[in-house]
């Protein structure tokens, strides 16, 4: 029986049963598209502030695994220490799931955590609806009725940020190159990517200077939520970085502030891309890589200055997926080379760093 | 600049292991190289095969697909490449045999797509093993024997239970589990027999099975289009698995482990195209291993290609090609790249489709080895939902996972089912759910995630919950969405369907229509790929009023009896419409073939064939027509339940239909038009089955008149074979009487097919069966044009079928079956749709009798077509599958028994049949030895002539004694080979498996009751026959096939046959 709502601010309703906390929650529906890795995609700080519907209809089937700490401050199988997203919509969720490092359900954890779930909608249907009317804000509500405030202008970098400096030591024996890493709610899967990669890493919070840090061979600005215009701090920083010559590396929103810094605009995708199957083509090589992807932004493709290259292109909608300077150490990608969720078959962007 | 030639090699007749699926990727390559400017020549012996029609390739050779055949084809069309993967193991094999003897190289064919080199790597386990091993990719430790002593101290070392393989084998032939070493020399012994290279692995038994299809381009990019899981998990040949896609149990580290495993893989062995990668991954550890790589199309990216909407097998030519995957567009959307991994938005579920039952003696459990002759795929937006569709699908007359069939099964039984898999093991776990045996318990016997039987268990929950409980909208909604049917419903809440039905719609309980579109409603699709789901509160897809449409009903699974050639009749009535602008909706569930794919029709609804769906279908599709007669036995079966419920057929009148179905009044009308027919009469008891068989005398022909799988449908010559008979069959006569008809030896049948508008016919071809009454039509070799009936005879069988038609208003296809014996026509059976041999007949006179049909259903006015007997002839041989079914009795009986056939052309008989016959895989004799058991006198006296035609041109003979003392009195010399029990010295078993001899043929004899028995039996007969099997020999088990074979083998070599491409034969 429904017990649960799913408003649109279009005026739509869906209705529902309740798998989560049942409280009310807003914030922008959006869609992923992935198959599986909902333990990360729930965790993955970009997605603070959002309603995420997934797109597979069987939700939850492998469980949710015990937390696993690798070390301060770092998740071993989850994006960050907990979930971000305001709230879950599935058509089903799995109330008897089966894995071997599975702890509990997707229902308990979201009890646990207090985040409201609605499962029994047509989320195809509501997929469709958010392509061809854009993403919009929506309410999970027990009430079949709800008023619509207006919307703060929040700050979830902010939110989402660690707040104090956070050192990752090389787990490679040997020197190894120190990379800074702006946290602008970043996934940890980033941070387990650069250490895979042999680097030292500290990590910042998203308003720091990168150069009050001392001996570093690069700078990585990371993923995050919302408009990344918001994050003037930033911005300002990583011109500071550039400036300093010092190879640098943003990789999703970290890429949108990369493009500010240098000039280029970014604007609003009309439903983003959320997906594991993201084709995007090296413009230098021709190759194609399958990527992993959560951003609601992107960077003008017309807007980039002249020293610097598209070094990424989606293949389905020609949209900019990653930026070179056409001589320097600057580059970016819109996608996320570490996949978790999804595939790494772009992980030697972090090489560039060695 | 000239245009270049690329030859394609298909795979010749179905088989178990080896069906529709290349039908459909070689269809795709065509249309791919079609795109790209070439022209296509294409080798190819199934004339059943869509593939094989005008308008898709630009040269058709119905020839084997064998090297000899192939390299004069390369001679004669000169082509600059080939391509190997579309056509099965079949192509691959030929391809490997002309590249080894240089053919290639000297005729300067290049290889397209994978190089031979890769080929040859995942061919050759040994050396798969080494290359991926040296990559640190896992593969199942293993090594290969040469000797049963090699393979038992390896298994010792390597500890039980272990793994068999044959080396270069399809469909696991010869592979099995051996818990001990009694059960490892067995297999051991088998293997040897077929292959040279037997290669023992440690046991992956019970290890999670998971494949992905992945494609790689010249530039190496790569993606995997699909994953997908057994359910069952290894220790079932994924053939026999159901399958679920996307993977449901694995984590999304375990996913992309895999998948970068498979990039990696493809990258390794640098394949251009499409692969299949099989996975072991451990339920626990999270280990895994690579069990295969399939350098090829296989059934498994055909499911794919359904399951996901990506067009794996046009991709994968274009990349022969030289295109690259970013090059590509995705087809589905039209606005989107082919370089990315479908999003699906929904479950797919597998499940094969067996048809033992058609099978004497053989063995009903499922294992390593593939048995299942089809499959069903079905779509949904839950697992219950999904896997309750696919079980309705399977036309195997279940209703849903939860079967009556098992109510009165009892708990010991159950449990003692659950520890051998066999055909029907979804059931029977069901079944035992329902009895209350736990999960856990059914866990540990099956080794199947406790996922998947946690779902099952709800579906059980959600069954017991209807029992007995008034329908609300709540519980209704529920049991739909858990994949309940109308009539499910109905049964466990004392309703009938209707009600059902009419009160669902009322409350509004409705299913909805959903697109396929590659991405998760990401991208809008342009292609019309629907199913139907409760699981959803709106359709994606809104019918234009204003569109002329109409509703195609396809075949359904294939099994034995229903086949590609039931698809090429749709896909041509899809096709025929299309040309008159009339839009065509398919609705079909079969993956494996080209009328599911999408952009053969303009609305493809991948859903059940049941009265339920199909009502729906049309109720969304408003109120569309339905054409029933195209797509075999299962739309033929709904037209009269259709036209009942006020559905429009188009063609003949549903009440037509069912007037030359039903056979007391088709036998009445007959009559009425005096038109002989055997006797025939209803027994309702033994004693009156007994006297009816004494009045009419033997033999007789019986048959059930309900029966719900295993057709009984038998040949008794004798009182004791019918009082077995009746004892086996151990019906309820009163309600379901036998219907026994006098059965006339020694009689020609031939098969008319052909069109009628209005009660009148308008084109007609009379093919002529090589084997008497007594052998099912599918089994028969059939001869166009008819060789030797007489003019009389003809014009009897032509007067009849105009009667006929007349009588029933014929308007659309029909196909009769008439014997002749001793000159007087006798009609057996009339069938108001296409027939098996519609594309048999189309392509041997070149004259599409499909799109006549259609024409004629959509109302246009045709004239009558004459044809001219062609100069040439057509022959159609059966292809059998009894060396994948073990135990079973290869004889060829009333009951249907082949999985395919093929066609070939040529200037006589002997000609084309020598051709077709080498097309089925029965090799060309080159040892000129025979072994003979004829049994009885009949038997013997019908093939003397052949043995003195093969004694003549030099054949030595081996022959039980009883043969042997007859040929010697004939004046043949013969070496005695003994039979099993008797004494010791040569025997049968021995020669046989020497393998020196070319074939065998082995007569039942008919007054041992060999013939007609149902159940288990072991004569003599069967275990030579078996024993040629198992030893691969060709063997005949026909007088008249044998007779057929010995003049074809006799009067042409491969050498002098005919090898002209199909237009050049039609032009004679």
């Amino acid at each position: 029986m429904a017990n649960i709502y799913l408003h649109l601010e279009d005026g739509t309703r869906f209705a529902g049963e309740s798998f989560g906390h049942n409280g009310e929650s807003s914030g922008e529906v959006v869609f992923s598209t992935g198959m599986t890795g909902y333990g990360q995609s729930l965790t993955d700080p970009s997605f603070a502030g959002q309603i995420l519907t997934f797109t597979y209809p069987l939700i939850g089937n492998y469980g949710v695994p015990k937390p696993q700490k690798i070390a301060p401050s770092l998740m071993g199988n989850f994006e960050s220490e907990r979930i971000w997203t305001k709230g879950v919509v599935v058509s089903e969720y799995c109330q008897r799931p089966s894995h071997h490092a599975s702890l509990e359900t997707i229902s308990t954890w979201l009890l646990l955590q207090k985040i409201p779930g609605i499962s029994g909608i047509d989320t195809r249907a509501l997929t469709i609806r958010l392509r061809t009317q854009g993403v919009m804000r929506g309410i999970i509500s027990p009430h079949p009725t709800v008023s619509w405030k207006k919307p703060d202008i929040y700050n979830w970098v902010s939110q989402t940020s660690c707040r104090r400096i956070i050192d990752y030591p090389s787990v490679k024996s040997g020197t190894a190159k120190h990379i800074v890493l702006i946290d602008c709610g970043v996934k940890h899967g980033i941070i387990r990517a650069l250490l895979g990669h042999g680097f030292r890493v500290t990590r910042i919070p998203w308003d720091k200077n990168p150069l009050d840090i001392s001996h570093i061979d690069g700078v990585v600005c990371s993923n995050g939520p919302g408009d990344p215009k918001i994050c003037l701090k930033t911005v300002e920083n990583i011109q500071k970085v550039l400036a300093a010559d010092i190879p640098f590396l943003g990789i999703c929103l970290g890429h949108q502030l990369l493009a500010l810094a240098i000039g280029a605009d970014t604007y609003k995708l009309p439903f983003g891309h959320r997906g594991l199957n993201q084709p995007c083509q090296d413009r230098l090589t021709g190759k194609a890589y399958i990527t992993s992807q959560n951003h609601g932004y992107a960077v003008d493709r017309n807007s980039i200055p002249k020293e610097f290259e598209e070094w990424f292109t989606n293949l389905n909608d020609q949209t900019n997926e990653g930026l070179r300077h056409k001589k320097k150490f600057i580059r970016s990608v819109q996608f996320h080379p570490e996949g978790n969720p999804g595939p790494f078959d772009s992980d030697w962007v972090f090489d560039y760093l060695a | 600049m000239k245009q270049e030639t690329i030859l394609l090699l298909g795979s010749g007749a179905l088989k178990i292991g080896e069906a529709g699926e290349f039908d459909y990727s070689g269809s795709q390559a065509i249309k791919a190289l079609k795109e790209e400017g070439k022209r296509v020549v294409l080798v190819n012996p199934n004339i059943a095969t869509i593939q094989t029609s005008q308008g898709l390739a630009d040269r058709v050779y119905f020839l084997p697909v064998s090297a000899l055949f192939v390299k004069s084809v390369i001679i004669k069309e000169k082509p600059t490449g080939i391509l190997l993967s579309f056509g099965g193991q079949t192509a691959l094999t030929c391809g490997m045999e002309l590249f080894k003897s240089g053919v290639l190289v000297r005729y300067g064919v290049a290889i397209l797509g994978t190089p031979m080199d890769a080929i040859l790597a995942t061919e050759d386990r040994v050396v798969f093993a080494e290359r991926l091993g040296a990559l640190g990719l896992p593969t199942a430790q293993g090594k290969t024997v040469l000797t049963t002593q090699e393979g038992l101290s390896y298994a010792q070392a390597l500890g039980y239970p272990v793994m068999v393989r044959a080396g270069f084998a399809l469909g696991g032939t010869g592979s099995g589990i051996a818990k001990d070493e009694t059960a490892l020399m067995s297999l051991l012994s088998r293997a040897l027999g077929t292959t040279s290279q037997v290669i023992i692995e440690e046991s992956l038994l019970g290890w999670k099975e998971v494949e992905y299809e992945v494609l790689r381009d010249g530039e190496d990019n790569c993606i995997t289009v699909c994953n997908m899981e057994n359910v069952d998990p290894v220790g079932i040949h994924t053939g026999e698995s159901i399958v679920v896609a996307p993977s449901q149990t694995l984590s999304n580290r375990e996913y992309y482990m895999l998948r970068q495993a498979s990039i990696d893989t493809i990258r390794a062995l640098k394949i251009v195209g499409e692969c299949n990668i099989q996975f072991a991954l451990h339920p626990t550890t999270g280990a895994f291993r690579i069990i295969e790589v399939n350098a090829r199309l296989s059934r498994s990216s055909a499911l794919a290609s359904k399951a996901t909407g990506y067009p794996l097998a046009y991709v994968a030519a274009k990349l022969a090609l030289g295109k690259t995957l970013p090059d590509l567009r995705n087809k589905v959307t039209d606005c989107t790249s082919a370089f990315f991994e479908p999003a699906l938005d929904y479950i797919v579920v597998k499940i094969p489709r067996w048809d033992l039952e058609k099978f004497t003696n053989v063995v009903k459990s499922i294992g390593s080895e593939m048995k299942s002759v089809g499959e069903v795929m079905s779509i949904g937006r839950t697992f219950e939902e999904a896997i309750q569709k696919a079980a309705r699908m399977l036309n195997d007359g279940y209703s849903g996972v939860i079967d009556a069939k098992f109510n009165h099964t009892t708990r010991a039984q159950l449990l003692k089912r659950l520890k051998i898999p066999d055909t029907m093991r979804l059931f029977t776990i069901c079944a035992a759910l329902r009895a209350g045996i736990s999960v856990m318990y059914i866990h540990t016997c099956t080794g199947i995630d406790l996922w998947f039987l946690e779902k099952l268990s709800h579906i059980v929950h959600v069954y017991k919950e209807l029992s007995h409980r008034v329908l609300t909208k709540p519980l209704l909604r529920k049991a739909k969405r858990t994949g309940f049917s109308d009539h499910q419903i109905a049964d466990l809440t004392g309703n009938t369907s209707e009600k059902v039905r009419t009160k669902r719609i009322q409350l509004g309980v409705v299913p909805y229509i959903k697109r396929i579109d590659t991405m998760a409603g990401e991208f809008p699709a342009k292609t019309n790929y629907f199913y139907m789901t409760y699981n959803a509160d709106s359709s994606d897809h809104a019918p234009n009023k204003k569109e002329k449409k109409v509703m195609i009903l396809g075949c359904g699974p294939y099994a034995v009896g229903t086949s590609v050639e039931f698809d090429w009749c749709a896909v041509t009535t899809s096709l025929s419409l299309r040309e008159r602008g009339v839009k065509s909706i398919m609705v079909n569930c079969n993956p494996e073939t080209v009328s599911t794919d999408y952009d053969m029709s303009d609305y493809l609804y991948f859903e059940e064939l049941t009265l339920e769906r199909v009502l729906d279908i049309v109720d969304a599709e408003l109120h569309v027509p339905v054409i029933v007669s195209v797509g075999g036995q299962i739309p033929n079966n709904l037209a009269p339940k259709l036209a009942r419920c006020g559905i429009r057929i188009l063609g003949t009148d549903p009440s037509d239909i069912y007037r030359a179905e039903h056979r007391k009044t088709f036998s009445k009308l007959l009559d009425d038009l005096g038109i002989a027919q055997p006797r025939w009469a209803q027994a309702r008891s033994a004693s009156q089955a007994q006297q009816l068989a004494h009045r009419f005398t033997y033999p007789v022909l019986v048959r059930p008149s309900f029966v719900l799988s295993g057709k009984a449908m038998s040949v008794l010559y004798t009182p004791a074979q019918l009082s077995h008979y009746m004892q086996h069959i151990s019906m309820d006569l009163e309600a379901h009487p036998l219907v026994m008809s006098k059965f006339l030896s020694d009689a020609v049948e031939c098969d008319l097919d052909g069109v009628a508008r209005n009660g009148v016919l308008i084109v007609h071809a009379l093919c002529e069966h090589v084997e008497g009454g007594g052998v099912h039509s599918g089994d028969s070799t059939l001869l166009f044009p008819a060789l030797t009936l007489s003019s009389s005879v003809r014009q009897t069988i032509l007067s009849y079928t105009k009667k006929i038609i007349k009588a029933l208003c014929v308007h659309g296809p029909v196909n009769i079956q008439f014997l002749v014996a001793a000159d007087c026509v006798y009609v057996i059976e009339c069938n108001l749709r296409a027939s098996r041999s519609f594309p048999f007949v189309s392509k041997a006179l070149g004259l599409n009798f499909i799109e006549t049909a259609t024409a004629v259903m959509l109302g246009e006015p045709l004239s009558i077509i004459t044809t001219k007997t062609p100069s040439y002839q057509v022959v159609k041989a059966p292809q059998f599958s009894f060396h994948k079914l073990r135990e079973a009795d290869p004889t060829l009986k009333v009951e249907m028994s082949s999985t395919g056939e093929v066609a070939a052309f040529g200037f006589d008989a002997q000609d084309a049949y020598c051709k077709a016959i080498l097309a089925t895989g029965v090799p060309y004799p080159v040892h000129k030895a025979v072994f003979v058991s004829l049994g009885g006198r009949k038997g013997k006296l019908q093939f003397i002539g052949s043995c003195k035609r093969l004694h003549n041109v030099g054949y030595t003979f081996f022959t039980t004694s009883g043969t042997g003392i007859f040929l010697r009195e004939n004046g043949i010399p013969t070496t005695v080979v003994h039979k099993m029990d008797e004494h010791t010295g040569r025997t049968v078993a021995g020669l046989l498996q020497e393998k020196s001899i070319d074939f065998a043929v082995v007569i039942p004899d008919i007054d041992k009751g060999e013939v007609g028995i149902t159940g288990r039996y072991l004569t003599d007969g069967y275990t030579m026959r078996r024993l040629a099997v198992d030893a691969g020999i060709p063997i005949f088990t026909n007088t008249q096939t044998a007779d057929f074979f010995v003049k074809a083998i006799t009067a042409y070599t491969p050498e002098s046959v005919s090898v002209l491409a199909w237009d050049e034969y039609l032009k004679q």
